[in-house]
């Protein structure tokens, strides 16, 4: 079991927007998500999400390895990605963006 | 010691801050300290760091932790991702047939490379790059055109087994690039993984199993 090095997702420091009928992307980035979890519960997010946004992606700080990182992961019309910031260990860092990566395809990676 | 935190708060401020979330200055906070501190604001950080006990040795430490935070030592990898939608058959052997055809070679006009360098790893993986140039246009003092190259490259990855284009950049011309000369140049069809804004409804569904991935059941999102 790999368990123990799996990453985990913390606090939520930007979401990535896009409104389907307008076209318009624009990313809430806001101190206000320190400590919440639930990014849907944030009141702007709510308040778009009602407007017929919705969210095509999000940074986060990730730990690993007793490390942490700043990922971002989404989606749109240019490309699909994942980035990973602050790696101080090439490998460790390579790592955890494979493991993004298979996510990425696992739930963002849907046929139509 | 006033002389000490004038310039502590000056390389919080002016050198750590504007280049930095966080998150780096709870790295820097570790390794100075050795407790690990959860900072939710820059005031938190500077408060802190004002009510410390400094002396020449920790204020020297801080300097150089700082600027191994800021400047270096950390790095940045980010990679896009396209589904392989052509060939439905063969597609490992189609794939090598396509970049050797259009391998990297000096073109006639301007006399800078061209095409695909290739080589194919033990795991099948088919590792790939693609040069190819900008080219400007300057007005020599003759007066006469004379059209000025510039070499770029874009490195990527190929797992047929996966089916999986994977572009080692998100610099959108770049990414724009390959996926144009995929398309139109060979006979390997690609698609945009993982375009969330195609399927609105399905959207928040990815982000939020997403993220439930890698969280513990007590952080799970559990909207809608």
């Amino acid at each position: 079991m790999s368990e123990e090095h799996d990453p985990i997702i913390g606090e939520i420091s930007e979401v990535k927007m896009y409104n389907p009928v307008t076209g318009e992307d624009d990313p809430i980035e806001t101190i206000d998500f320190k400590g919440i979890t639930d990014i849907f519960e944030h009141d702007d997010i709510e308040e778009r999400r009602d407007n017929g946004w919705i969210v095509r992606g999000f940074t986060a700080d990730v730990d690993y390895r007793n490390k942490r990182y700043e990922v971002t992961v989404a989606g749109n019309q240019v490309m699909g990605y994942v980035k990973v910031d602050d790696i101080a260990d090439f490998e460790e860092g390579n790592e955890l963006l494979e493991k993004m990566r298979g996510a990425f395809r696992d739930h963002f990676g849907f046929r139509y | 010691m006033p002389s000490y935190q004038k310039d502590i708060r000056r390389v919080i401020n002016e050198y750590i801050r504007p280049d930095s979330t966080l998150a780096t200055m709870e790295g820097i906070h570790s390794e100075l300290t050795g407790e690990s501190r959860d900072f939710t604001r820059w005031d938190d950080v500077e408060k802190t760091y004002l009510q410390m006990e400094w002396d020449g040795e920790t204020y020297h430490r801080f300097l150089e932790l700082s600027r191994e935070f800021v400047e270096g030592n950390t790095e940045t990898t980010s990679e896009s991702y396209f589904d392989i939608v052509e060939p439905e058959d063969d597609l490992a052997e189609t794939v090598i047939n396509e970049l050797s055809a259009r391998e990297a070679s000096e073109s006639e006009d301007l006399r800078v490379e061209e095409g695909f360098v290739y080589r194919e790893r033990d795991d099948r993986v088919i590792e790939g790059t693609y040069y190819f140039s900008t080219v400007s246009i300057e007005i020599t003092a003759e007066p006469d055109i004379r059209r000025q190259p510039t070499p770029k490259s874009i490195n990527f990855r190929i797992d047929p087994s996966e089916r999986l284009l994977i572009v080692e950049t998100t610099y959108p011309a770049h990414v724009q690039k390959i996926q144009s000369v995929f398309n139109n140049e060979t006979a390997i069809g690609v698609t945009i993984c993982g375009d969330l804004t195609i399927l609105p409804g399905q959207a928040d569904k990815s982000i939020i199993s997403f993220i439930n991935e890698f969280r513990d059941e007590e952080d799970q999102i559990t909207h809608e």
